[in-house]
C-alpha cells in the first residue's frame, strides 16, 4: 500500500523542503550554525532536545534556549525523551496515516511503543564482549591481563561514602542506639573538659591529682564506649549476613566491604562526637555558670577547641572499635547470601 | 583429553553467533563434595558432571538434601568442591584468584535468589547500579542502563521505591534487572519463584525465559517448582548426590502427553 503511493521515491516532507525558499547564503550559514550547537550532544539529548521538532524548523535562538535551559536544569531527562519520542513518533504516525490513508482511531499507545522499540534486548545485552573469558581470567590469559583484571572491580570512595551515608541514615534508630555508648563517651570527655576550662576561668584551678584522676576517668570511659560500639557492630555484621553475601555475589571484594563498615562507623563517629561535644559543653557551662562567676567570653574561645577534639575523638575511636566487626564481614563467604536462616 | 580449543578472531566469533550456541558454557566433571558434621562425613555431592550449552535454559530438580544446592553454590563459585572441577566458559574457577573470581561473579554471573536479596536502604534503581557500580562504569551509564533494565522488567515507574515498598513479584523482578546489569553469560537462579504465588511466579518464569530466549543468556535454575518444567531446555534431576536423568524438553513432552491420556 505504501508502495502505491510512494512510487516517486520522495518523503512528502522532503517535496515540501525541495520546494521551500531557494537556497541563499545566508540561510545556509544559518543552518550550518544551528548544527553546530547541537554538535557534541549525543543522538539521545539531541532527540530530546528537539522534542519531535526538525532542526530546519526551529530559529537558531530557539536552539540557544533550549540548550541554556537543558544546562541550567535535567530537562534531558527520561521524562524529555520520552515526550520527544512521542511526538516523534506521532509525527511519524501521521506521515503513516498520509501515506497509507488510514486512520487509526486511538492513535500509537507509547507505552506499547516503549516496550517494543526501546526494550530492545538484542540492544539490552549488546555490551557483552565475546572475548573469551578465558583470555581474561584464569591460568590461560597472559598475566598482564589478569594483572589488569584488579582495576576492572572497583568501589570508588565517593560511592562507598554516599552508600554509608546512606546505610546510616535509613538505620537511624538502629545507628542511635550502636552510638550511644560512643556518644556519651565523648558527652562525658567534653563535660570534664569543659569543667576544667570553666574553673580556670573563674580562677579555682583544681590540684594535678584531681586531673590525672579525671583523665583516667576519660580513658576508661572511651574504652567502654569502644567496646560497646564494637559489639554492636559485631551484631549487626551477623544480621547483615545475606547484604553482605549479596554484595559479593555482585562482585565485590573483600576489601569493599571493610570500606563500607569503616566509613559507617566513621560516620556514626562523626556524628555521635558532634552531638556528644555539644551536649558535653552546653551542660557544663550551664552547670558551673550556676556556681562560679565568670563571663562567657572567658571561656567561648576552648569551646571550638574541645569540640574539634570530640568530633576526632569519635570517628577515630569509632573506625578503630569497627575493624574488628568489618572483618568479620568481609570474612563472610558469598554464599552467605542463599542462606534463609540466620 | 585437551581441553584447548582454537579460539576464532573476535570478528568471526561476532558473526557465527549462531554457531556460539553449541559451546559450553558451564562444565563441571566428577565433583564431590564432602561436609563434615562432626564425627561423620555428609557427602553433598558423589561425582557429578554436567555440560551446559550456552544459552541454554537449565533446572536443577531434586528433593531438599539432594544436593542440588550444593552444585548449584559449586557452579556459582560460591563454594569449594572437595574433589573434581567447575569450568565457567572454559576457566577453571579452582584456579582464580580472589580479584578473578569477583570478576567474574560481577561480569559473568548474574544471581537471583529465592529471598530475593535487595539491598534494603537503596532504590531499586540503586540496586540495579551496584554491580555496574563494581564494573566501573560512568554514573550516566549507569542511569541510562539501569532505566532501560527497569523498563524491560516492567518497573520502570518504580525507580526510585525502596526494596520494602514493592511487592514480592516487583522485588523479583528489580533482581532480575540486577542480575543483568553487566551481561552477564549466564544467569544462576535459586529457587526464584520459592517465595512467590502463583501467578507472579509465573510471570517471573515467562520474564526468565523471555530474556533467555531473546538475550541469548544461559539460565540455571535450581528450583523444585514443577512449572519450570515447561520452559526448560533440560532438566537434570538429582537424587543422592549424583545426576539421576536428564530430561530434555521433547522427552518431557513425550511424557507429559502420555500423562494426559
Amino acid at each position: 500500500m505504501a508502495d502505491d503511493t510512494n512510487t516517486t521515491g520522495h518523503d512528502p516532507v522532503d517535496e515540501v523542503d525541495a520546494s521551500a525558499a531557494p537556497i541563499d547564503a545566508a540561510a545556509l550559514a544559518e543552518t550550518e550554525a544551528k548544527h553546530e550547537l547541537l554538535e557534541g550532544l549525543t543522538e539521545k539529548e539531541r532527540r530530546a532536545l528537539l522534542a519531535g521538532d526538525r532542526v530546519e524548523a526551529l530559529s537558531e535562538d530557539e536552539i540557544r534556549s533550549r540548550l541554556v535551559a537543558s544546562d541550567s536544569g535535567d530537562t534531558l531527562g527520561h521524562e524529555d525523551l520520552v515526550q520527544g519520542m512521542e511526538r516523534e513518533l506521532s509525527a511519524q504516525t501521521q506521515v503513516i496515516d498520509l501515506l497509507s490513508d488510514q486512520r487509526e482511531p486511538e492513535g500509537l499507545n507509547i507505552a506499547k511503543v516503549l516496550d517494543s522499540s526501546v526494550i530492545d534486548l538484542s540492544m539490552l545485552m549488546a555490551r557483552q564482549v565475546h572475548d573469551k573469558t578465558a583470555d581474561i581470567i584464569g591460568p590461560k590469559a597472559s598475566a598482564e591481563r589478569r594483572e589488569h583484571v584488579k582495576d576492572e572491580i572497583s568501589l570508588p570512595n565517593a560511592k562507598a561514602i554516599e552508600m554509608s551515608v546512606k546505610s546510616v541514615r535509613q538505620r537511624l534508630g538502629r545507628v542511635a542506639i550502636t552510638g550511644s555508648s560512643i556518644f556519651l563517651g565523648i558527652a562525658f570527655f567534653a563535660s570534664v573538659r569543659t569543667t576544667a576550662l570553666c574553673l580556670q576561668a573563674a580562677g579555682e584551678a583544681g590540684d594535678s591529682g584531681e586531673a590525672a584522676r579525671l583523665t583516667w576517668l576519660i580513658i576508661m570511659a572511651l574504652l567502654v564506649s569502644v567496646v560497646g560500639i564494637c559489639n554492636s557492630m559485631l551484631m549487626a555484621v551477623t544480621e547483615r549476613f545475606r547484604e553482605i553475601g549479596t554484595m559479593k555475589c555482585l562482585g565485590a571484594l573483600d576489601q569493599f566491604i571493610v570500606k563500607l563498615f569503616l566509613i559507617e562507623s566513621g560516620v556514626l563517629g562523626l556524628l555521635a562526637g558532634v552531638f556528644g561535644s555539644i551536649l558535653g559543653i552546653a551542660m557544663m557551662y550551664l552547670v558551673n555558670t550556676m556556681r562560679y562567676t565568670f563571663s562567657f567570653a572567658d571561656v567561648v574561645g576552648g569551646f571550638g577547641g574541645i569540640l574539634i577534639q570530640g568530633i576526632l575523638l569519635g570517628s577515630i575511636l569509632s573506625v578503630l572499635a569497627a575493624i574488628l566487626p568489618a572483618r568479620q564481614a568481609a570474612r563472610m563467604p558469598a554464599a552467605a547470601a542463599l542462606r534463609s536462616t540466620v | 583429553m585437551s581441553t584447548v580449543t582454537e579460539a576464532p578472531a573476535p570478528s568471526q566469533l561476532a558473526e557465527n553467533k549462531g554457531a556460539l550456541t553449541e559451546e559450553y558454557i558451564v562444565r563441571t566433571k566428577d565433583l564431590i563434595k564432602h561436609f563434615i558434621m562432626g564425627e561423620e562425613t555428609v557427602e553433598a555431592l558423589k561425582g557429578v558432571s554436567v555440560d551446559v550449552f550456552r544459552g541454554e535454559y537449565i533446572s536443577l530438580m531434586g528433593p531438599s538434601g539432594s544436593g542440588k544446592s550444593t552444585l548449584f553454590n559449586m557452579i556459582g563459585g560460591l563454594d569449594k568442591p572437595t574433589g573434581g572441577t567447575v569450568f565457567i566458559d572454559e576457566v577453571d574457577m579452582a584456579q582464580l584468584d580472589a580479584y578473578e573470581l569477583a570478576w567474574l561473579r560481577c561480569r559473568k554471573i548474574g544471581y537471583i535468589f529465592q529471598t530475593f536479596n535487595l539491598i534494603p536502604v537503596m532504590t531499586a534503581l540503586e540496586n540495579v547500579t551496584l554491580p555496574m557500580v563494581f564494573a566501573g562504569l560512568t554514573q550516566d551509564e549507569q542511569m541510562e542502563r539501569g532505566r532501560m533494565l527497569m523498563d524491560t522488567v516492567g518497573l520502570g515507574h518504580r525507580l526510585n521505591n525502596k526494596p520494602g515498598e514493592l511487592s514480592g513479584g516487583q522485588q523479583q523482578r528489580v533482581a532480575i534487572a540486577r542480575s543483568l546489569a553487566n551481561s552477564p553469560s549466564i544467569i544462576l537462579a535459586d529457587e526464584p519463584t520459592g517465595n512467590l504465588d502463583l501467578k507472579t511466579g509465573k510471570e517471573i518464569i515467562e520474564l526468565l525465559r523471555r530474556l533467555n530466549q531473546e538475550s541469548g543468556v544461559t539460565v540455571i535454575s535450581a528450583t523444585h517448582d514443577l512449572k519450570m518444567v515447561d520452559v526448560s531446555d533440560r532438566i537434570i534431576w538429582i537424587r543422592d548426590g549424583l545426576i539421576d536423568r536428564v530430561q530434555t524438553r521433547s522427552e518431557l513432552g513425550d511424557q507429559l502427553t502420555e500423562m494426559d491420556h
